[in-house]
């Protein structure tokens, strides 16, 4: 492997001492890099590998051998089987989802910054969901949805119990109650990360827009909204790529049930339960390539933005 | 404190706007911590208030631990919390390990193979973990570590390309003259590892103390997959099984499982807020 490429520098001295030296030098980089690199290849590249071949195979996961299929079982994805891709239309209500989450992390980010009195308590409080166990979380909200759940119980405490609704039932709104827990999950996280890069904002430029009568929006676009963007380029990244590989909530709060499996719910599924590993990882490959193109086109955006 | 001068300064506008940011802010605080809240209440209600009751109602008697008693008493908790300690505790050291190793060699070196090793870690990290677990399994399975807790240390600990790459950005910002100067007075470079660069890397093993022990205690895929059984698996799977096995009518006891498996997080939160958020800042935006 890439190991076996490593090998002294030119300039490796003559004399006794240097070479001593040498030789410690590349019984470190050697001795430092086995174990890393061995993991990486057994349990990141070698599988990544292995899938594209599975993906080409009609492989049950069991038997011994794997007959090559060639591109058929993308075939089947592509042109024959259209409900195999129709799980992946929920994805783009979790991307939704991500955006009216950064657009609120982003919101509170700004009005927190601002020193507001209690603002260190708001900040933890919405950041308190980001550490908590991901099926603790999913049972509490699988509850709170449910009929004459919490949710429920909250609007009639606040005095509009006639807002409620069937959340996880009705199969249009089921998709957006599960985005809520997601948003509900993620947005702190979101905000302190926003919340961290507009602390290198240099205050005294805020002074002197006061100064000139700069309204609160106009702050926020001509001197927050620059400093920021490529955080919130890269949270955009991050995003995408969080709403092609959902699978805690919904696997957790509705089991997939009423429309609600994601992409990566059905291909784990077909793996895991239906034993069909071809299938399956050519589901997964397609999701691979799929985040690597978004990952590529928002990095190009990103940096043809900034010259 | 300079606010209430702030407020005094403010034109009716601003004023009405500071007002909007508050209700907004609120109204948000009050959706992040009731669903945590009716579950805390919960878990102290009979079965009779839970059929009976608004769940926002509070517990009639605080007092009330027959849900955790029978939690307690049904649940193998003591064990799954033993295997998350477990596999938490040989999963960082292991990620400390082969992170800063890693990166100690990657930054400080100049050899062949490095740009090809540095290649494979941006092809790794470009490919979302989740989706390769398929074939991963199947390494998993040839290991003979499939319902071992070891298979979930490997993974946790050995495959987490973000550690590393906080561990190299924090390297770039000591000064090499560090390393050369030990160098000078005769130090190798393993104790130069160990005695200068380790200690220098502190504040970047502790951030990834942090995010990795967030992520590995709430974790529920990897454990779903490779130790599906609550005998060897973390947390997570025991509320996965209770829930699973648990009728409505018990589902006060579910909650009081959630309260004693979330509390710890609830508890070291409000102890290490201040580390976990500069943590979580600094480490975050390098993924």
């Amino acid at each position: 492997m890439a190991l076996a490429s490593i090998s002294p520098p030119g300039n490796s001295g003559t004399d006794g001492r240097f070479s001593s030296a040498e030789a410690q030098r590349r019984i470190v980089i050697v001795g430092f890099l086995v174990v890393p690199l061995l993991l990486l290849t057994v349990f990141s590249l070698y599988p990544f590998f292995q899938l594209i071949w599975f993906s080409m195979t009609d492989w049950d996961g069991m038997s011994p051998d794997k007959a090559f299929v060639g591109l058929q079982n993308y075939e089947r994805i592509f042109f024959e089987d259209a409900s195999i891709l129709k799980p992946m239309i929920n994805s783009l209500y979790y991307f939704a989802g991500s955006f009216i989450q950064l657009a609120l992390a982003t919101y509170f980010a700004v009005i927190l910054s601002r020193g507001l009195p209690g603002s260190n308590v708001f900040r933890l409080i919405l950041f308190l969901p980001f550490v908590l166990n991901s099926v603790a979380v999913s049972i509490i909200f699988r509850d709170f949805l449910q009929l004459d759940g919490g949710l429920d119980s909250l609007l009639t405490t606040l005095g509009v119990g006639h807002w409620s609704q069937e959340w996880v039932q009705d199969p249009d709104l089921v998709k957006w109650s599960l985005v809520f827990a997601s948003v509900w999950r993620y947005l702190g996280f979101q905000l302190l990360i926003t919340y961290g890069a507009l602390q290198s904002v240099p205050q005294d430029q805020y002074e002197a827009a006061r100064i000139e009568g700069a309204s609160e929006w106009q702050q926020f676009w001509h001197i927050t909204f620059p400093s920021i963007r490529m955080i919130l380029g890269l949270q955009l990244i991050l995003a995408t790529v969080g709403s092609l590989e959902v699978f805690d909530v919904p696997f957790l709060i509705t089991g997939g049930a009423n429309g609600t499996k994601t992409f990566i719910m059905a291909a784990i599924e077909e793996a895991f339960e239906f034993r069909r590993v071809g299938m399956a990882s050519a589901m997964s490959i397609i999701l691979v390539v799929i985040v690597m193109v978004a990952v590529t086109l928002q990095r190009l955006a990103m940096t043809g933005k900034r010259s | 404190m300079n606010m209430p001068r702030a407020f005094r300064r403010m034109t009716p506008i601003r004023l009405a706007w500071t007002l909007f940011h508050y209700a907004a802010l609120l109204l948000a605080c009050l959706l992040v911590i009731s669903p945590l809240l009716i579950a805390f209440f919960s878990s102290f209600k009979t079965p009779i208030e839970m059929l009976r009751g608004e769940k926002m109602d509070l517990p009639v008697d605080w007092g009330n631990l027959d849900n955790y008693i029978a939690f307690f008493t049904d649940q193998k908790i003591g064990l799954a919390f033993y295997n998350t300690m477990f596999v938490l505790l040989f999963a960082l050291a292991m990620t400390i390990l082969v992170g800063t190793m890693a990166a100690y060699v990657i930054d400080r070196f100049r050899f062949r193979g490095r740009s090809v090793i540095l290649f494979l870690y941006v092809i790794v990290m470009a490919v979302p973990m989740i989706t390769t677990q398929i074939s991963t399994y199947e390494v998993m399975q040839f290991l003979g570590l499939i319902g071992s807790k070891w298979a979930l240390i490997l993974l946790f600990g050995g495959a987490d390309v973000v550690s590393l790459y906080v561990f190299i950005q924090f390297l770039q910002s000591i000064n090499r003259e560090i390393d050369e100067s030990a160098r000078i007075e005769g130090a190798s470079y393993w104790q130069i590892y160990w005695k200068v660069i380790l200690p220098l890397l502190v504040p970047a093993i502790s951030t990834i103390v942090i995010l990795r022990t967030i992520y590995i205690y709430n974790d529920f895929i990897l454990p779903y997959l490779y130790t599906p059984r609550v005998e060897q698996s973390t947390v997570s799977i025991l509320l996965y099984r209770a829930s699973d096995m648990m009728s409505a009518s018990s589902e006060a006891v579910l909650m009081a499982g959630i309260v004693i498996v979330i509390a710890p997080s609830v508890i070291a939160f409000f102890l290490l807020q201040k580390q976990i958020v500069s943590g979580v800042m600094r480490g975050a935006v390098k993924g």
